[in-house]
């Protein structure tokens, strides 16, 4: 597969503690890969370097090829919270990547307005955030990272903030979404439930200082719940397993 | 549904409280329990308001207009250095300490220093309620600045967005509410500056009329002024608020 994102032997330190050592992880083209781990290990760090907003201390990052290490503004990149501007309409915070761009305000925002429908937006174009549900935030948040680039998404844990009934129905509508438009999806999630619903690989950060303790391929069975099957709770056994375990190394890549 | 009647209640109350003390005063004055020419009793107040109302007018028209210029020139000194400081780490931190302790010069103080400065038109007292107003501005607008969400300005720099861009769109949108208490501040500032400088001399102004009625001991013209005075104070006051509800749209879909 084409990667289009690429880490190579990322390592960095705060204050001369390790958080990252040795990371390489890689993007195919169309593919959503989920990163899971515990708290604090370090996701949010790699995410900060692949997107350039950090400087890593050794290793490089390439996006389709071309060497991208501490360059911000070229791959999309949602954070944690949905981090759209309290005083602009939903249509003018989805269009800002194209204002950003040099397009001409009006111009861009008939651009995002005519993508609300495909977010689930429809109507919603004059709306401030306020107005707005959480889940119908984080799909305009969305709306605005695909918008920004679409080769390479970053996503850190896009769906955490939202109950636990809309996280599950956001999460259908990720998939088709993703699938729709192609996008190519790096994921960062604790929830393992989340990783095997989403992703088509998994990579596990655990340890202290966090490395990639092992890459999982997911593959599970096409239907309307896929959560209530063996599989999906026999693969949630092990990877809880792997993801707690942090520190012993696992007998290689399965 | 019973909020109304009790917000009818609470914004009656002042108005009651206020027309009782006023009877309270009249019935005074007219006992003859103060001399007259002490305390004027409310209805003559009212009276000299009445027939001094386009002498009051013209002077105020001289005071709003220091107020505005002096207020004006502030605000955009203020922002000028609020974004330089906001831009500059060392000259935020050489600023600010001195910005605070400006701020506690009593304007009362320096105002016939101003006059021995700049003489007794314009120029002294615009300066003044420039100094007035200048800190008070400044320090809102650099509170303000700071309130800008960091994840936004985050955001903004892994889209690759410049300073200018992250200022027009982030910082100077975020610090509007402050930029707007401090207003609220500065536009009284603005109009007690404005009088107290015109005490110190001048051809026009409400500070001027004040100086000139209080030496022909025409003690229901000086209530009079006064009330004019803190009337102006208080609308401009009010107009703040309305302009401020009127530039943020969103606030109002906030907080629930
Ligand atoms: N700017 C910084 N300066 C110093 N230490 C930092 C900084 N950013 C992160 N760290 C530390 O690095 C570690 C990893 O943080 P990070 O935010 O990457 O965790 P995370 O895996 O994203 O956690 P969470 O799931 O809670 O978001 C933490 O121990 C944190 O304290
Ligand atoms: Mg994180």
């Amino acid at each position: 597969m084409e990667a289009v994102l690429k880490a190579e032997g990322i390592a960095k330190s705060y204050e001369g503690r390790r958080v990252l050592s040795d990371i390489n992880v890689t993007l195919g083209k169309g593919e959503t890969v989920c990163l899971l781990g515990v708290s604090g290990i370090g996701k949010t760090t790699l995410f900060n370097i692949l997107s350039g907003l950090e400087a890593p201390d050794s290793g490089r990052v390439l996006l389709g090829g071309e060497d991208v290490t501490g360059k911000s503004g070229l791959v999309g990149y949602m954070q944690q919270s949905d981090l759209l501007l309290p005083y602009r309409t939903i249509a003018e915070n989805a269009a800002l990547p194209l204002i950003l761009r040099g397009e001409k305000k009006r111009d861009a925002v008939k651009k995002a307005s005519a993508m609300l429908a495909d977010f689930g937006l429809e109507g919603c174009e004059k709306l401030y955030p306020a107005q707005l549900s959480g889940g119908m935030r984080q799909r305009a948040a969305l709306l605005r990272s695909c918008l920004f680039s679409s080769t390479a998404l970053l996503m850190d844990e896009p769906f955490s903030a939202l109950d636990a009934i809309t996280r599950a129905g956001m999460q259908k509508w990720f998939k088709r979404v993703a699938r729709e438009q192609g996008l190519s999806v790096f994921l960062i999630t604790h929830d393992i439930n989340e990783a095997l619903l989403l992703s088509d690989r998994i990579y596990i950060l655990a340890g202290s200082p966090g490395k990639i303790i092992c890459e999982l391929p997911n593959s599970l069975p096409e239907g309307e719940n896929p959560e209530l099957t063996r599989e999906f709770l026999e693969s949630k056994i092990k990877i809880t397993e792997l993801v707690a375990g942090g520190g012993q190394q696992p007998n290689g890549k399965d | 549904m019973t909020k109304k009647p009790r917000s009818i209640i609470s914004k009656l109350c002042p108005i009651v409280f206020l027309a009782l003390i006023l009877a309270v005063w009249e019935g005074v004055c007219r006992a003859g329990l103060v001399r007259e020419f002490m305390l004027p009793s409310p209805t003559k107040v009212f009276k000299a308001l009445i027939t001094e109302a386009p002498t009051l007018l013209s002077h105020s028209r001289v005071t709003l207009l220091e107020a505005a210029a002096g207020l004006g020139l502030s605000i955009a000194a203020a922002l000028v250095l609020a974004v330089l400081m906001d831009r500059f780490t060392l000259l935020y931190e050489a600023g600010y300490p001195l910005a605070v302790v400006t701020q506690t010069i009593p304007t009362v103080a320096i105002a016939p220093l101003l006059v021995l400065w700049f003489g007794y038109g314009m120029a002294p007292k615009i300066v003044l309620i420039f100094v007035a107003c200048f800190f008070p501005m400044l320090i809102a607008l650099l509170g303000g600045f700071k309130t800008a969400d960091p994840g936004v300005l985050r955001l903004y720099r892994s889209m690759g967005a410049g300073y200018l861009r992250v200022l027009w769109d982030v910082k100077l949108p975020y610090a509007l509410d402050s930029f707007f208490s401090g207003l609220r501040i500065s536009v009284s500032y603005s109009v007690i500056g404005a009088v107290i400088s015109e005490w110190l001399g001048g051809s026009g102004g409400l500070g001027v009329y004040m100086t000139r009625v209080r030496k022909s001991f025409a003690f229901d013209k000086m209530f009079a002024v006064i009330i004019v005075t803190s009337a102006v104070s208080l609308v401009l006051i009010k107009l703040v608020d309305v302009i401020h509800a009127a530039v943020m749209p969103w606030k109002k879909y906030e907080k629930n």
